[in-house]
C-alpha cells in the first residue's frame, strides 16, 4: 500500500499476477470489513466471492448494505433450453454468469438490498464504495465510523482484480465521500445515464492535493481531460516520466506542448487553438492533431466552460 | 493517466465516446502543476509523490510490454 496526503489518499495497483504491488480484491474486502455503520456499492459487475462474502458478513452483523449492479451480467447470452419442470427449469444452470447469479441470490437471501440499473441502452460502468456515509431521503447525512470512498478502474470480479491491470484509490475524506454519496443516492433512486445536468464538478483540498470529482455523462469528463492535458508543462509527456527514450516509451503517448500559458478566459476554442497539440516525436502528428482538435471542438459545446 | 509530474486522472472512465456521453462513470483529477488550483493551496511535493508512484507503475507496465509494430505490408 502507498499512502499520500497525510494518509488521506491510498493508491493500489494490481494485479500481483502481472508483477503489480497490490491484491486489489483483498483491499476491497479490507475496505468493506472496516465499515462500522453502512456500505453502499455501485459496481458494473460483481463475481468475486470474497467481496460478496464481505458484504454478507457486514449484513449479518446487522449493518445496512446496499448494492447497484449492471443488469446484463446476470443474463445469459442465449435463453437456456428447458431442463426439468416448473421454475426450476430456468434455475440451477451452469452457463454464462452463473457465479454472478449465485452471488445475487446469496446477497438477496441475506437481505442485502440489491438493485439493477435502468441504463438499458448503455453501460452502468461505475466502480465505487461509500462507507459509513449515506444521504438519507430527508436530505440529511447519516455518518458513522470512518466515512471513506473506494473507487478505481476495477470491477469487483476475479478477472479485474487478479488478471487485468487496474488501479484502486481510497479517500479518507468526508467531502470527497459525500460527492459519491450524492451520486449513489441518485443512482439508487433510479437516475441512470443521461439525466439532468447536476452541479458543477467540485474540487476538494485533500491534504494539499486538489481532488476534482466528475461523473459521466453529467460532467463531460472528456473536456476535463483535454483541459488537464493542456495544462501539462512544456516538454512533459502524459503517462510517462520525462525519459530519454521516446522511441519505445513514448510510442503510445501523444506528445503535448504549450508554448505559452493557456488563457482559459478566452473560451475553449481560442485557448486550444493557441496550443500546439499532438506534435509527436515520431509518427503521424497530423492524425493525433486532427483527433485532438475534434475532441476539443466537441468540448467547446459541452457543459464545462472554464 | 499521469499528466506531467503532478496530475493523476483516475476512475472508471474509459477514453471512449460512449463513456463520455451515455455511460455512468466517475473520474477523479488528483493534483495540479500549480501553486494554487481551483481554490486549493497545492502541496506540490505531495502531488508529485502521488503522480510519481503511479508513473512508476505505468513505466513498469511499459517495460514489461511488447512494443506494437505495424504489420508488414504484404509481399508483392
Amino acid at each position: 500500500m502507498a499512502t499520500f496526503a497525510d494518509r488521506k489518499i491510498e493508491a493500489f495497483v494490481g494485479p500481483r499476477a502481472l508483477g503489480a504491488a497490490d491484491d486489489l480484491e483483498a483491499e476491497i474486502v479490507r475496505f468493506i470489513d472496516a465499515a462500522e455503520d453502512s456500505v453502499d456499492v455501485a459496481v458494473q459487475e460483481l463475481d468475486s466471492a470474497p467481496i460478496a462474502e464481505a458484504l454478507i458478513r457486514k449484513r449479518l452483523a446487522r449493518k445496512s448494505v446496499r448494492l447497484v449492479l449492471n443488469h446484463s451480467y446476470l443474463m445469459e447470452d442465449e435463453p437456456p433450453p428447458p431442463n426439468g419442470a416448473g421454475i426450476d427449469r430456468w434455475a440451477g444452470d451452469a452457463a454464462d454468469h452463473k457465479v454472478n447469479r449465485d452471488i445475487f441470490a446469496a446477497l438477496s437471501r441475506c437481505q442485502v438490498e440489491v438493485r439493477l440499473d435502468f441504463n438499458h441502452a448503455h453501460i452502468f460502468h461505475q466502480k465505487f464504495v461509500v462507507r459509513d456515509l449515506r444521504l438519507r431521503s430527508d436530505g440529511r447525512w447519516q455518518a458513522g465510523g470512518h466515512p471513506a470512498l473506494l473507487t478505481g478502474s476495477a470491477n469487483f470480479t476475479d478477472t479485474d482484480t487478479h488478471t487485468n491491470l487496474n488501479h484502486v484509490l481510497v479517500f479518507h475524506h468526508r467531502d470527497v465521500a459525500e460527492e459519491y454519496g450524492k451520486e449513489f443516492a441518485e443512482i439508487y433512486g433510479g437516475e441512470f445515464g443521461r439525466g439532468r445536468i447536476g452541479d458543477k464538478p467540485k474540487t476538494f483540498d485533500v491534504g494539499g492535493v486538489p481532488v476534482k470529482v466528475l461523473f459521466a455523462p453529467d460532467h463531460g469528463p472528456e473536456a476535463e481531460i483535454i483541459k488537464q492535458l493542456l495544462k501539462c508543462p512544456r516538454g512533459t509527456r502524459s503517462g510517462s516520466r520525462s525519459s530519454p527514450s521516446p522511441g519505445r516509451r513514448g510510442s503510445m503517448m501523444p506528445y503535448w506542448s504549450c508554448t505559452e500559458p493557456v488563457d482559459w478566459s478566452t473560451g475553449w476554442w481560442t485557448a486550444v487553438s493557441r496550443v500546439t497539440i499532438g506534435r509527436r516525436r515520431s509518427g503521424s502528428s497530423r492524425a493525433v492533431s486532427r483527433y485532438a482538435f475534434r475532441v476539443a471542438a466537441r468540448a467547446c459545446a459541452s457543459s464545462i466552460t472554464s | 493517466m499521469v499528466i506531467g509530474d503532478s496530475t493523476v486522472v483516475a476512475g472508471s472512465f474509459n477514453y471512449t465516446e460512449p463513456a463520455n456521453l451515455f455511460n455512468d462513470e466517475n473520474l477523479l483529477v488528483c493534483g495540479a502543476p500549480y501553486e494554487t488550483s481551483e481554490g486549493v493551496e497545492v502541496n506540490r511535493d505531495e502531488c508529485k509523490r502521488l503522480a510519481g508512484h503511479l508513473t512508476e507503475e505505468i513505466d513498469r507496465i511499459l517495460a514489461d510490454s511488447e512494443p506494437w509494430r505495424p504489420p508488414r505490408p504484404p509481399e508483392r
